[in-house]
């Protein structure tokens, strides 16, 4: 009996972990989701800092594809040569976010451009940006250690909230569309649905059976306590009522003398 | 205790099943929230320039390094609309400003009398931008169409043509010449002023497409003699910018297109324009002392 008990005491408690543990991670990626729905630039946004995953190999070394960048928010302040910057572009008539490095500035009638390029690429990109067209800094070029860059990225966490968010190239492999080929047509993320709102719905059912529980329990001992106070039983059953509490007393003093058993009626 | 237990075990899971019920709400509203709304339209189109040019689709408000064709907030005309029509049916036009809507039936030309118009509820797009840069660079422009055969997008034709901000006129000029006219069919002449009129070819115009290819370059990168090229003319600026108007519409005026429609869904088309100098603004010379 008290082995049972200690088993269902530790799966309790693993239980109440994961429980946590997911209710965590849910949290996380239901902020990201909700920050980048309603950002411009469709990146996650928290506290003047936006979240990046890596989806080419351009900036190799520097970073990898599927490495989740920190982008501190562009305010205007000046930019200057090697530093690294996150930018919109067009890319086959739509607009993506791209993260080079400032090869050139230049000046059209008080407009500034900055000519930039991947260290990974033979040539300068198409295009110069306009500041109006910068999501953000990655790395400063006067922070730079010799050669090396101090900006803050994670390897391989990009992979993975795209995966869950249902972003970059990972989420579209886990997407489907409904309502093709029609004005109402929507993409919606499968991952999310199945290790986030599935879990959490499980969670959530569960929670409502150990409430149940718990209710019941509470009400079990009430209906006894107010039988006897009201006198509504006979004389017998007050006796045996009285010799059951009296043992169970007995066997819950028994119990706070050891903390492993818990009472579970 | 026992009492005080079982007590603090129905607290908690109370709050264990709020926060479990919040969660699971702001998830699914998220994940409701990130859905993507996918574009019927898959014409894409974009304007691009390179170091040392700026480019604006809404009359030098915002200038930019890129631009897309679906951004354009002005009008070429107050008669015609912004964007790329949900359908493009056949029209003709020999010179930008006066367009038809043209059928072939029995080999004859059938004009409505209703002039067709552009923008999203018309018949062609008609995209007004404006190009800045250092007055006396010469710029040269390359541009490309991506088609997977589909045969009436085979019938495409465009046209890039200088324009005046008075009246929003067009103005034909020999920027395009470079771009002739190539019917994909033989022996088909295109873009007529009048109904009836056996017409020449339409210059400055081109179809997108010879029937198949996925990439289709409509001309090439330009050079300061060769190509699609112009020079920015003295007192270029972002107040005082240089205009163009890009048409592109479903030539009618073609016995193997003017039977067809073009709705730019399924499959994904990209249509760019990416402008150069090719050769720098000349250099003031200093006054001698």
């Amino acid at each position: 009996m008290a082995e049972e008990k200690k088993t269902n005491k530790i799966i309790e408690t693993v239980g109440d972990i994961v429980t946590i543990v997911i209710l965590v991670f849910a949290v996380i990626f239901t902020a990201l989701t909700l920050t980048s729905a309603k950002s411009e630039n469709g990146l996650p946004n928290v506290g003047g800092y936006s979240l990046f995953s890596v989806q080419s190999d351009s900036m190799e070394p520097v970073f990898y594809t599927g490495d989740l960048l920190l982008i501190k928010e562009y305010q205007g302040e000046e930019l200057k040569k090697d530093d690294i910057i996150s930018f919109r572009t067009i890319e086959q008539g739509q607009y993506i976010i791209n993260t080079h490095r400032i090869v050139e500035v230049h000046e059209l009638e008080g407009i500034k451009t900055y000519t930039t390029r991947g260290d990974n690429t033979p040539a300068n990109d198409q295009t110069d940006v306009v500041e109006s067209e910068i999501v953000g800094v990655y790395a400063r070029a006067d922070e730079r250690e010799g050669d090396k860059d101090k900006g803050t990225r994670v390897k391989g966490l990009g992979k993975v909230i795209d995966f869950v968010k249902g972003s970059g190239e990972t989420g579209d492999k886990w997407s489907i569309t409904l309502n093709e080929g029609t004005p109402d047509a929507r993409k919606l993320n499968l991952s999310f649905l199945f290790f986030i709102i599935i879990p959490l719905a499980l969670i959530f059912l569960f929670q409502i059976y150990k409430f149940i529980r718990a209710l019941n329990d509470t009400k079990k001992e009430k209906t006894k306590a107010e039988l006897l106070e009201s006198g509504e039983l006979s004389e017998e059953l007050k006796k045996k009522a009285i010799e059951e509490y009296l043992a169970k007393q007995a066997k819950e003093a028994e119990s706070d003398d050891d903390p492993d058993e818990v009472e579970d009626d | 205790m026992k009492k005080t237990m079982k007590k603090s075990a129905l607290l908690s899971s109370i709050a264990m099943l709020v926060v479990s019920a919040i969660v699971l709400t702001s998830a699914t509203y998220a994940w409701f929230s990130s859905s993507k709304q996918v574009t019927v339209q898959n014409l894409q189109t974009s304007v691009k320039v390179s170091t040392g040019l700026l480019v604006s689709v809404d009359k030098g408000d915002n200038w930019s390094t890129g631009v897309s064709f679906e951004n354009n907030t002005e009008a070429v005309r107050d008669d015609w609309g912004t964007g790329i029509p949900k359908v493009f049916d056949p029209v003709s036009t020999a010179d930008g400003n006066t367009w038809i809507s043209a059928i072939f039936e029995d080999g004859n030309l059938k004009k409505e009398d209703e002039a067709p118009i552009a923008g999203e509820d018309g018949k062609f797009v008609a995209v007004p931008f404006w190009v800045t840069g250092p007055a006396g660079a010469v710029v040269a422009a390359e541009i490309t169409f991506n088609v997977m055969g589909n045969n009436s997008a085979n019938c495409l034709k465009f046209a890039l043509v200088p324009a005046n901000d008075d009246g929003n006129a067009v103005v034909q000029g020999k920027y395009t010449e470079a771009v002739a006219a190539a019917p994909n069919n033989n022996n088909e002449f295109v873009g007529i002023s009048s109904v009836g009129e056996v017409a020449d070819k339409t210059e400055g115009s081109a179809y997108v497409s010879d029937g198949g290819t996925t990439i289709n370059e409509i001309a090439t990168m330009g050079t300061e003699t060769e190509g699609i090229h112009f020079t920015l003319p003295e007192g270029t600026s972002t107040e005082q910018p240089m205009k163009f108007i890009a048409f592109l519409w479903l030539e009618g005026n073609d016995a193997d297109c003017a039977m067809l429609k073009f709705s730019p869904t399924g499959e994904t088309i990209n249509f760019s324009m990416l402008l150069k100098i090719v050769k720098e603004a000349p250099v003031a010379a200093e006054p001698n002392a």
